[in-house]
């Protein structure tokens, strides 16, 4: 049961994405602040306990100097254990090179870039403040970053304006070499239930290119069926893989405002959901507080539901951005979780009828991030002269 | 007795504490360890698939397996059917994988028959309510 821990690095952010749910302005973590929170993760961590550090903003990689250095902290404090610590960096993609390549291949730092799709869905709501398309950046820092990264994560967006886009979205990053795709609905947006209406087939298409691409030998890590294929094998989610908001999992403002979780920053000066700062110590958190459970009340719409143990209705800050309680779920995305945990079902049957076991691994494995056996072959990797990019690029 | 001198021990411990990541084998530990033993599995030695992790060596684990394996991009332990009972490993075959995953399909199939539908109208009608009382 990993900590998660996510440090906003700045406020700042060269786009103005639409959908973004930080509050942009000036802003930096100041290095006191970033020393008190790696100490403190370290503190409330037992020796060899998983941990995830993930660095966010605003734009992260604006602050690349900043990020370094809190990458030398972590390293060189008395706690660290390599095996136990994954470290990632959340970037919008505009601001690569080489050297920042270099650094985060070097200290095994997982890179995730946030990607909607081809230019015209990524152009649609990804922009810098003077209204230009951001496209051709991010494409070009993915193309550099699977050639010379060991793994490469892309995270998409999709709002009720793409939505029919999404099966070609995941199409074209699949042409494009990657491998490890996340999508995600802007849970901010207006869904109808005709946008709902249509989940199914869209689902169901990538499905299809995902049961071809298994069938091709070239298997790609797709969030809404790999997580749900490991779900439905294990009878549910398990308790370590639910939300934990507020308690393992934490997220520091620039300033080291405390939040539940990184979706809940605002502003990151305070706020309903802010539960303390780090210069007060990271107390435990106000568990309570956040009870992310709907079907845990008897008249809850979700308590009769068939599939709620494999249901994410858990997800707090979904829950909140969608319909403003921690605890109540929002129909698109009950919507979407049905649809996605039936394609799993469908796409599981169709591979193991023809290949039987292919998908044990998911019983054993998690759909996020590193195992810690993955780390130690990715270091074994790195240490191999002229290997560059993941097996199956 | 040092309890920690018990190898079995020492590793169930280890189990515990989160390696591998899930907490699946702890809770149906019941279901696993029947399953086990209606199949007269026997532990396997999980040293050398630690060894190939690290050196990366598929080929030699292609050889162990009793199921082709499955490369990356899918994030876990060893790539081949397996159960975990007690610190131990136990590796199925085709009959014993269908077997043991068989059930999860069938009861996820009835499962979906009763999925439960939150409503456009009725998360309406509550925002509008809530609009009302503001």
């Amino acid at each position: 049961m990993a900590r998660k821990y996510t440090l906003c690095l700045t406020h700042q952010c060269n786009l103005r994405c639409a959908y973004c749910y930080i509050d942009k302005r000036a802003g930096r973590m100041p290095i006191e602040v970033a020393e008190r929170i790696v100490e403190s993760i370290f503190a409330s961590s037992a020796s060899g306990e998983e941990i995830d550090i993930g660095f966010f903003g605003g734009e992260p990689l604006l602050e690349f100097n900043l990020l370094t250095k809190i990458v030398d902290l972590i390293e060189s404090h008395p706690g660290y254990e390599r095996s136990a610590v994954t470290l990632s960096v959340v970037t919008n993609g505009t601001i690569f090179s080489d050297d920042i390549a270099d650094f985060l291949r070097e200290h095994g730092i997982v890179l995730c870039v946030s990607c909607d799709g081809p230019p015209q869905v990524q152009d649609r709501f990804r922009k810098y403040r003077n209204g230009r398309a951001s496209s051709a950046k991010a494409l070009k820092t993915i193309g550099i970053a699977l050639k010379r990264l060991p793994l490469v994560m892309v995270n998409s967006v999709y709002r009720p304006e793409t939505l029919d886009d999404l099966p070609g979205s995941v199409a074209f990053l699949s042409a494009l070499g990657v491998r490890q795709i996340y999508l995600n609905p802007d849970v901010t947006a207006p869904w109808r239930a005709e946008d709902a209406a249509k989940l199914p087939g869209i689902y169901g298409s990538i499905g299809d290119a995902y049961v071809r691409a298994h069938l091709e030998d070239d298997p790609h890590f797709v969030s809404i069926l790999d997580s749900k294929i490991a779900v439905l094998l294990r009878g549910g989610y398990q308790r370590s893989e639910r939300c934990q908001m507020g308690s393992r999992e934490i997220a520091f403002s620039a300033e080291g405002a405390i939040y539940p979780c990184e979706r809940l920053i605002g502003d990151g000066r305070g706020g309903p959901h802010c539960v303390g700062n780090i210069r007060d110590g990271l107390a435990p958190q106000q568990e309570g507080r956040f009870c992310t459970d709907p079907a845990a009340g008897a008249t809850s719409p979700c308590s009769g539901c068939g599939i709620r143990e494999y249901c994410m209705n858990w997800c707090g800050c979904s829950n909140f951005l969608s319909t403003g309680r921690y605890d109540r779920m929002s129909p698109f995305l009950c919507a979407s979780e049905r649809a996605a945990v039936t394609t799993a079902l469908r796409v599981y049957e169709r591979l193991e009828s023809i290949r039987p076991g292919i998908f044990s691994d998911h019983l054993a494995g998690k759909p996020s991030l590193l195992s810690r056996v993955e780390r130690r072959e990715r270091r074994s990797h790195e240490e191999t002269p002229g290997f560059n990019a993941c097996p199956g690029h | 007795m040092n309890v920690l001198a018990s190898q079995d021990l020492l590793n169930r411990i280890i189990w515990i504490r989160g390696i591998p990541p899930v907490d699946f084998w702890i809770r149906r530990e019941g279901m696993i360890g029947e399953f086990v033993q209606k199949n007269k599995l026997k532990p396997i030695d999980t040293a050398p698939f630690e060894i190939e992790a690290i050196a990366g060596a598929v080929e030699a684990r292609e050889e162990k397996a009793a199921l082709p394996l499955r490369r990356p991009p899918f994030p876990g332990g060893m790539r081949s059917p397996h159960l975990h009972f007690r610190g131990a490993v136990y590796a199925l075959n085709e009959q014993q994988w269908r077997a043991f995953s068989g059930g999860v399909v069938k009861d996820l199939n009835e499962r979906l028959a009763k999925a439960s539908v939150l409503s456009f109208d009725q998360m309406r009608d509550v925002a509008e309510g809530i609009d009302k009382f503001a």
